[in-house]
């Protein structure tokens, strides 16, 4: 049997249009984490982030007969996935949001700290997290992109549907508000 | 380049976006602008605290979870596309339903056929009673008869 692992993202598509669960399998494997970290950071709650990571592959497994290589697979999963994010925030009413029951998850600290450095480095994500939360939606989703996934300004655009200075006019509203908000927990001391 | 022009660009600068050209005049005006070169130290001091941030695990239960999800739309298949998909078996509970029908309806009418005959002459019988006397019934018919 092939190993699905060598199989590119167009090979792999091709084959769940022929409904073969293992490929799509391998497509969960290989995105499963970038997707719900991208969703994550972007609704910033733990719960709705799993069910719209299921919902965002269930998308893709059902439109698979109608996906075309032109652009590459992360750009398509991303695009149904920040699609659904918006749904959620509209209908939720959310646009400004952090969970704080969340707010740790986004921390590994290293085996051996002590607690106290633990705990500041949970306390050090977690400002940063809210200020990244806090910043529109648009500008979060524009961030998370590039800073996380390192999509181009280019790719980011076909995610979001929008040109490619409007991507650089978002990222650069986002840059002035992250300096703002972090200044007076961080930057002070950093930049004098 | 003039300040304005180059902090506006800066963030572009830091994602690594601008053209060959473009960068290089950024490059050589920072040396000498105090400003500019705050500004970038600031931005990029925000933009690199994003990295403090760690991905998040995801829940090891979840390509378990989808694939059952499209285990089971797949079992759940409506009546049309029943008949799509499985036509010989489907037309066959079709037939045999009529064909039980059909011969429960035989039966029935054959052993209820003195209930038709005794329906049918109660309904006529009143139709062929002759019009009572002097009625206008009666006047009309002999008048009729009479013509």
């Amino acid at each position: 049997m092939k190993d699905l692992g060598l199989d590119s993202d167009a090979e792999l598509m091709d084959k769940v249009a022929m409904e073969d669960t293992a490929a799509f399998g391998e497509i969960m494997r290989r995105y499963q984490s970038p997707l719900f970290n991208f969703i994550y950071r972007t609704l910033s709650d733990y719960g709705e982030a799993e069910d719209l990571t299921q919902e965002t592959f269930l998308r893709i497994y059902n439109s698979a007969k109608r996906y075309k290589p032109s652009a590459k697979f992360t750009t398509y999963l991303f695009k149904i996935a920040r699609n659904l994010c918006l749904n959620k925030l509209r209908k939720s009413h959310r646009f400004n949001i952090f969970s704080l029951e969340e707010k740790d998850a986004g921390i590994q600290a290293p085996d051996g700290n002590s607690p106290e450095a633990i705990y500041e480095k949970k306390e050090t994500a977690a400002l940063i997290g809210r200020a990244l939360a806090t910043l529109p939606e648009n500008q979060r989703m524009a961030v998370i992109l590039q800073r996380f996934h390192n999509l181009s300004y280019k790719e980011i655009s076909k995610v979001m549907g929008c040109s490619v200075s409007a991507v650089e006019s978002l990222l650069f509203r986002a840059k002035q508000n992250l300096k703002t908000k972090l200044s007076a927990s961080f930057l002070d001391n950093e930049c004098l | 380049m003039k300040c304005k022009r180059v902090q506006r660009r800066l963030s572009a600068f830091l994602d690594r976006e601008l053209k060959e050209r473009e960068e290089k005049e950024i490059k050589t005006h920072l040396p000498g602008c105090s400003s500019c070169s705050k500004e970038l130290k600031e931005m990029s001091s925000a933009w690199n605290l994003l990295l403090e941030l760690k991905p998040v695990e995801s829940p090891a239960y979840l390509i378990q979870r989808t694939i059952a999800e499209i285990t089971t739309a797949r079992g759940k298949v409506s009546w049309w596309q029943e008949i799509l998909l499985r036509p010989a078996p489907v037309l066959a509970t079709i037939a045999l339903g009529i064909l039980i029908g059909g011969l429960l309806g035989q039966s029935f009418y054959s052993n209820n056929n003195y209930l038709g005959e005794e329906f049918a002459s109660s309904i006529y019988l009143d139709s062929f009673e002759e019009f009572p006397e002097g009625s206008v019934g009666e006047i009309l018919l002999e008048e009729e008869e009479e013509s």
